[in-house]
């Protein structure tokens, strides 16, 4: 099973209200790949979440989530199913990163927290970003 | 105890930092490819600092190899070995037939160079005076196993050398593979050669920040090892480790690029493309400067107040906006209040920041994790 198999479910889990992007390309130098990124629909300053999707090794997916606090306002490990009894969800609540399951569809097992981490500078560069690709020119305010 | 001397490599994209804080290094070291390069660049520097530097002669030919770069072709031809290349291979039947002409040469490059090439320079006021390399380098390969043919030739190269080297100060290059730290007694021993001078090393691909425990032991006892000649020794390529080893009188000088060469890995071509980094000086590592402003953002106590800084303004700033010259001003800064510290202080402080950084080591684990392991092996040592 790949990462990737995992995506259409929480695709599913945020379309309705959030615009939802998969692997996502941070336009800066860090050359770093949000699995999925979510962007609030109809808001003035929306949300945005990052979700980082492993198959079984969470360690690995916690710290690329930790590293997305500080661009989007809310960050998730998403895990399959089966492997989600090895997180230490301890430490997913002490940075108040959610947590997500996968398997016939995509649960909140742990809701996120609003990152106080999130550097505005990088939010608002992904805002930008996702503008252009919605096809916003600038003239409207946001989304 | 004393405070190692910090020498740096010369890149010609950092001339004015080095002229600017040129009481914040005590040396420079020119590689052979940046002289014939760019030697006008390298004989304005080092008229201008008035610093000591040496020669790295044979650097970019550790691994008998040579590309056809334009710097390489007149390299080969100083060093007389032109012939000796085929298909970019030092063949070390020809190279052996060639010995005596090659050490010659090279050693002869390191003394005259420089000041041949300063023809002309009196135009602008600078005098070809002072332009004498402070020591000579033996001309060396790595070594790549104790009973190797790579050592003997270096062995070979060395006794050459110190035929030659007159009245000037003739140091040898220790260049070997990591594995060989743990041969540290019979490797060193091979060095007790009368007319030596002092000795370079160049551990290859050794990261201070990136080794475990036990390899940086074995380190530590290397140096305690070459120490015992009692002869002054340079680590080519060492960072704020090696600073903490100089104040334990096992280093004299340590030797790095600006933020980049703390270690080399000979066989990886280096691109000279320059990616932002930032010195973080409580954690005394070079981290990129993306994970430098998170890291800050988590634990502001890590924000350095210094000039350079201040002006940058890390936390501020696109990163694609920060000057790249300020970061490294911070760092040689940063470097040389290093070396001015008292070893107590800088442990303690090295420990403080440890403890510090206890909630967040698993999320920077990458950024943090040398400080651990070197407490543990500084541990031993200060516990004797």
């Amino acid at each position: 099973m790949r990462e990737s198999s995992l995506y259409p479910k929480i695709f599913d889990l945020f379309s309705d209200d959030y615009h939802v992007f998969l692997q996502y390309k941070i336009q800066d130098c860090s050359r770093r790949e949000i699995d999925v990124l979510c962007v609030e629909k109809e808001k003035v300053n929306p949300d945005i979440q990052a979700i980082e999707v492993k198959i079984s090794n969470w360690k690995i997916g916690y710290r690329q989530a930790y590293s997305r606090l500080f661009y989007v306002d809310r960050s998730y490990l998403a895990i399959s199913r089966e492997h989600l009894n090895n997180v230490d969800c301890e430490i997913l609540k002490k940075h108040g990163i959610g947590l997500i399951t996968v398997d016939g569809s995509a649960e909140v097992i742990l809701d996120a927290e609003r990152s106080d981490r999130t550097m505005k500078r990088r939010k608002e560069m992904i805002l930008q970003d996702i503008m252009k690709r919605l096809g916003y020119d600038g003239s409207k305010n946001i989304l | 105890m004393t405070d190692p001397k910090i020498y740096y490599r010369v890149l010609q994209t950092d001339g004015e930092v080095f002229k600017g804080l040129r009481n914040c290094y005590d040396g420079l070291v020119i590689e052979a490819s940046i002289l014939e390069q760019f030697t006008k660049f390298t004989l304005s520097l080092i008229s201008t600092v008035e610093k000591p530097f040496f020669i790295d002669p044979t650097h970019k030919l550790v691994l008998r190899t040579l590309d056809e770069k334009e710097w390489a072709i007149k390299v080969a031809e100083a060093f007389k070995i032109s012939e000796c290349v085929e298909e970019g291979v030092i063949l070390i039947d020809k190279l052996k037939e060639n010995l005596d002409a090659f050490v010659k040469a090279t050693i002869a490059y390191q003394r005259n160079k420089i000041k041949m090439s300063s023809g002309g320079l009196e135009l602008f006021g600078i005098s070809g005076s002072g332009l004498e390399p402070e020591i000579i380098v033996a001309p060396y390969f790595l070594i790549d196993g104790i009973h190797s043919e790579s050592f003997e030739l270096n062995l070979e190269m060395l006794r050459k050398s110190i035929a030659l080297k007159g009245d000037g100060k003739l140091y040898a290059v220790i260049a070997i593979e990591e594995y060989l730290l743990s041969e540290a007694e019979e490797l060193i021993s091979k060095f007790e050669i009368e007319g030596i001078d002092g000795f370079c090393v160049w551990v290859s691909d050794f990261r201070e920040e990136g080794e475990d425990v036990k390899i940086l032991e074995k380190y530590v006892e290397f140096f305690k090892k070459l120490s015992k000649l009692k002869k002054p020794i340079m680590n080519l390529y060492g960072g704020a480790f090696s600073v903490l080893l100089g104040k334990l009188g096992l280093i004299d000088c340590v030797v790095q690029g600006i933020a980049y060469g703390e270690h080399r890995n000979p066989y990886i071509a280096t691109t000279g493309r320059y990616t932002k980094t930032y010195y973080i000086p409580k954690i005394h590592k070079v981290v990129p400067l993306y994970r430098a402003q998170e890291l800050i953002e988590t634990v502001p106590e890590l924000k350095c107040g210094c000039e350079f800084c201040v002006e940058a303004d890390i936390m501020n700033t696109p990163v694609n906006r920060i000057r790249t010259d300020l970061l490294k001003k911070h760092y040689v800064l940063s470097r040389w209040k290093e070396k001015q510290r008292d070893f107590k202080e800088l442990y303690a402080n090295m420990k403080n920041t440890t403890q510090l950084l206890d909630d967040v080591f698993e999320e920077f684990w990458e950024q943090l994790r040398h400080l651990k392991n070197w407490e543990e092996v500084l541990d031993k040592i200060v516990e004797g």
